[in-house]
């Protein structure tokens, strides 16, 4: 038998907290992220429409600009819920795109590497593992959600004169909300699919048909039942009447899609079905080991 | 904190098909080996004494602590698979450095000991180069070194061996030895047998998914009665030792050597044997130039048990 001298020194220093160690993950995904031009433009675009609101708001308050191109402030209404709804939308188009691109890479290649025993062989759980990938898109959707109209909302709270930051809280809350939701379900949804599909482009064009085959389907049933429910199988629109409620705007007749009708109870169910199913899928499929029955 | 790797009456079954069932084993701090045939279930035992596998019945407890509370199980346990698994596009740098550093260490030294670590495998030059282009013997040190690199108590290796080249083979076989010198335990599933026997403290044979025999190869090698252990002796007189022998029970068959200069003895009891020749030497003046066992050794112990093998000779 061996002699067993105890001289081996395991590490005693100071270890970096679970949070920060929940970084790595993420951190490492975002190396190879930005060398996509393509998603790089993706990204960039999706500022666009935020610099642009805040051009608004900055010429709304500048009156010798607004005269010197012939306008009035009470020409240009001023930014209310709608308008923060309307950019939420546009801000949640932006980041479906971003999660259809980089969604399905960030479990797949794992799995099909095998690399998977390699993450949960240290001081990392399942849920931990999932955690840190949702933070990859958790982070980068919400840099082209919450955080611009947030940047948004306080530049216009700083150029009105009135209270009007103080008067609107709500937008800002519902803002952020409807996008902190948003960005969960979209992730969770994507990852899911990512786990289920191996195939990176192949898990792209799933999850654009369930995105864009469920609305038509949608569509066609409230045609053909005549009623509002089939919007819940359009995710966007259900991410519209949850944020359209959450703002405290109206989102029937005239919505920014123009379609959302769907009640409220609906947009939940729809929200509960796809995270309870996509929370079942990972919990499926993220293991160490696959067990083939 | 207790101080082995303990199995209590664990089963684990995919669907309807075996991966283990009911072992009962305790091992110990040293090095270990489990042995096997493909599907035997050795990398069973190690994925469910990592918690990368549940077990359907039973409890497995790694000094003390449950397989599934990572957080606390990865800061003692190492663990390299035998599959060459890494994730996309990372250098041994990058891929040793980034693990190390989910163990909570902070950059610089993560990055200290990754470099230190890569040294000591020989891959110093090629660390900053992608795995994607290393070749198996180098992926397989890259293995070893992010199993070890956090000075776990518990190093489980699946097929550590597989891809080296002798000489790596020898420097990674020297530093099991040292690992487990100091007093961890190092639990080896391998294939080559002739390195298990050199490297093994005790081994663990595993047939379709139950544990046939563990303990120190000669004490399992004694175990295996219904199958006489072949000891060789080279002497003066064999044709005397022969006829000795033959008037003993637990002498099954001799056979002498062609030049006369030796016998191989086939026996129910080598302990006997042995004890006869020394009477041999004493009372009769036996000149004994080598006494070597033929068969006590792993590969024995695996043809008897694992693959059911009779004519030894």
């Amino acid at each position: 038998m061996a002699v067993f001298d105890r001289q081996y020194q395991p590490w005693e220093g100071v270890r970096t907290t679970r949070a920060e160690r929940l970084l790595i993950l993420p951190r490492y995904a975002y190396r190879g992220l930005f060398a996509s031009r393509l998603f790089t433009g993706l990204f960039s675009a999706a500022f666009l429409p935020p610099i642009l609101g805040a051009v608004y708001v900055w010429l709304r308050s500048n009156l010798p600009m607004l005269a010197r191109i012939g306008l009035t402030p009470d020409k240009l209404p001023v930014p209310d819920g709608r308008f923060f709804l309307v950019g939420l939308y546009v801000q949640l188009c932006f980041a479906a795109v971003i999660t259809l691109v980089q969604g399905p890479a960030l479990v797949s290649p794992d799995l099909v590497n095998g690399s998977l025993p390699l993450y949960l062989s240290r001081p990392v759980s399942r849920t931990q593992y999932v955690l840190g990938k949702f933070l990859v898109l958790g982070l980068l959707l919400s840099a082209v959600t919450w955080v611009p109209l947030t940047l948004l909302f306080l530049l216009q709270g700083a150029l009105e004169t009135e209270p009007w930051m103080a008067a609107n809280a709500r937008i800002l809350f519902g803002t952020v909300a409807a996008s902190l939701l948003a960005i969960s379900v979209l992730s969770l949804f994507s990852l899911a699919l990512s786990a289920w599909v191996k195939s990176k482009a192949f898990a792209r064009a799933v999850m654009a048909g369930m995105i864009f085959i469920p609305t038509g389907l949608g569509l066609e049933l409230n045609r053909m039942l005549h009623t509002d429910w089939g919007h819940a199988l359009n995710l966007l629109a259900v991410f519209e009447t949850i944020g359209a409620e959450l703002l405290g705007v109206p989102s029937r007749n005239g919505g920014p899609t123009g379609t959302p009708d769907l009640p409220l109870a609906g947009a939940l169910l729809s929200i509960a079905v796809v995270t309870s199913g996509s929370l079942l899928l990972l919990n499926r499929r993220l293991r160490a080991f696959e067990v083939v029955r | 904190m207790s101080g082995e790797i303990a199995f209590d009456d664990v089963s684990k079954f995919y669907g309807e098909v075996l991966g283990v069932n009911r072992v009962t084993i305790a091992i110990a701090p040293g090095i270990t080996s489990l042995v096997g045939p493909n599907g035997s279930g050795k990398t069973t035992l190690m994925n469910l004494a990592t918690g990368l596998l549940r077990p359907t019945r039973g409890r497995v407890r790694v000094l003390g602590l449950s397989p599934h509370d990572p957080e606390r199980l990865f800061r003692l346990v190492g663990y390299c698979t035998q599959f060459d698994a890494f994730p996309h596009g990372m250098t041994g740098l990058t891929f040793v450095t980034s693990f190390l550093r989910l163990h909570g260490l902070s950059r610089s030294e993560a990055e200290g000991r990754a470099e230190a670590i890569l040294t000591r495998f020989g891959l110093r030059e090629a660390m900053t180069r992608k795995i994607a282009g290393y070749s198996k013997g180098m992926r397989q040190r890259v293995k070893l070194a992010q199993a070890i690199v956090h000075e776990p108590r518990v190093v489980l290796l699946d097929e550590p061996l597989n891809g080296l080249d002798p000489m790596a083979r020898a420097e990674v076989m020297e530093l099991f030895r040292e690992l487990a010198g100091n007093g961890r335990h190092v639990v080896i599933s391998s294939h080559i047998l002739h390195e298990v026997d050199q490297l093994s403290d005790r081994v663990i044979l595993v047939k379709g998914g139950y544990v046939v025999a563990e303990g120190g190869i000669h004490g399992v090698r004694t175990e295996v009665a219904e199958e006489p252990m072949s000891v060789m002796v080279r002497c003066d007189r064999p044709a005397f030792l022969a006829s000795r022998l033959f008037a003993q029970n637990h002498t099954v068959e001799v056979a002498l050597h062609d030049d006369r200069k030796g016998l191989m003895v086939r026996t129910r009891d080598a302990d006997l044997l042995y004890r006869l020749l020394n009477r041999a030497v004493v009372e009769d003046g036996l000149e004994i130039e080598r006494v070597s066992s033929a068969d006590d050794d792993v590969a024995a112990v695996y043809r008897y048990l694992i693959e059911g093998e009779r004519d030894m000779r």
